[in-house]
């Protein structure tokens, strides 16, 4: 799936996120501790796809839709709606490694808080999560393909796994 | 402090020195260590924000990348790391353990060894920053990662808040006999950090 059809695909670069209801494959490359939503419309084979960075605004900041995970869930739910989502939407999500781990520093928490807090949004907007593939301390490039609603998540060994 | 700083070549000239004294300390640490001849170079530095690190040393999002993760904390309080492109570090194994690394992916050996350098290499910038500036900063365990060079600078810079402040890339070559081997420190002060090492330069 991945090969063949690379003209079909959109990346959703860092803090990005991306509704599709053309088949397309959704493209999120090297996820360290961010975290990968997709939502899918099954019925109307609507999909969308961001790249979360953090939990939640701390600071000022660039503008980026897809960065926090508080506002990136509900503003990619707005948009499926406004592309003709009227049914059930589900979520699958991958990513939130910790690449380091440091007793002096934070760092290997950034992933952990990130999948907290997108399973609280999902939890809270009543969003079922289906599948996930998260935590641990590998990268993951994902590719949703908004035809099937398949998310297959990809090592850097190459190992892919579909959820 | 504005996206867009021109830091002005009086600071680089000051970090150039600063790379250039580390690397020199590293190179003693180093040989001492292989029980051999290793120079190291520093051809380039560069101040650039956070959010262009990435695409500065890595050419791929997905590309391998062998990284060392250093916190820092004292009055120079920040992140660096040390990174190796995947042919990079596996050439340095097998230039100094004398044996070839699998194509699939590194050694417990080789990857004791590449921290072990990444250690040494952060830890001699410090101590020659410290000297420079007189400012003290404690370094944490090292952390090692071989795996998706995208993922492995995103993680740190995240943990300073990307957008925030500027990092400083400093390009260092390794030299034993006739190989040349590559590697990147990149250095993350916390924003006021920068400001304050660059100060003690007397930069401004």
């Amino acid at each position: 799936m991945v090969g063949e059809l690379k003209k079909w695909q959109i990346d959703v670069g860092l803090g990005e996120l991306r509704v599709s209801k053309e088949p397309a494959i959704l493209v999120s490359r090297a996820l360290g501790s961010c975290v990968a939503v997709a939502l899918y419309d099954k019925k109307r084979k609507i999909g969308g796809l961001a790249h979360i960075m953090l939990p939640k605004e701390i600071s000022r900041s660039i503008h980026a839709p897809g960065k926090y995970a508080d506002q990136a869930i509900p503003s990619m739910l707005k948009k499926m709606k406004e592309a003709g989502c009227n049914g059930m939407i589900v979520a699958k999500i991958a990513g939130g490694s910790a690449m380091f781990e440091s007793k002096a520093s934070s760092i290997g928490a950034i992933g952990r808080n990130n999948i907290e807090m997108v399973r609280r949004v999902l939890r809270q907007m009543g969003i079922p999560l289906v599948a996930s593939d998260v935590g641990g301390q590998t990268a993951r490039s994902v590719f949703f393909d908004t035809k099937t609603g398949c998310l297959v998540v990809r090592l850097a060994s190459g190992k892919t796994k579909r959820l | 402090m504005p996206s867009n700083v021109n830091f002005g070549e009086f600071a680089l000239d000051a970090l150039r020195e600063t790379g250039n004294i580390g690397a020199g300390h590293a190179a003693t640490s180093l040989s001492r260590l292989m029980d051999r001849k290793i120079l190291i170079l520093v051809p380039h530095v560069k101040i650039i924000p956070p959010i262009k690190l990435p695409t500065e040393i890595i050419h791929e999002p997905e590309e391998l990348i062998a990284g060392v993760y250093v916190r820092i904390t004292g009055d120079i309080d920040g992140s660096t790391l040390f990174l190796m492109s995947e042919g990079s570090a596996k050439r340095m194994v097998s230039v100094l353990l004398g044996k070839s690394e699998s194509t699939a992916c590194l050694s417990d050996e080789g990857q004791h060894l590449l921290t072990r350098i990444g250690d040494i290499m952060i830890s001699s910038y410090l101590d020659a920053l410290s000297e420079f500036t007189g400012l003290k900063a404690a370094a944490s365990e090292p952390s090692f990662s071989f795996d998706m060079g995208g993922a492995l600078v995103e993680a740190v810079a995240l943990e300073l808040d990307l957008e925030a402040g500027f990092g400083i890339l400093i390009q260092t070559r390794f030299i034993d006999n006739e190989d040349e081997i590559e590697g990147h420190i990149v250095f993350l002060p916390n924003p006021n950090a920068l400001q304050t090492v660059l100060t003690k330069m007397g930069v401004h």
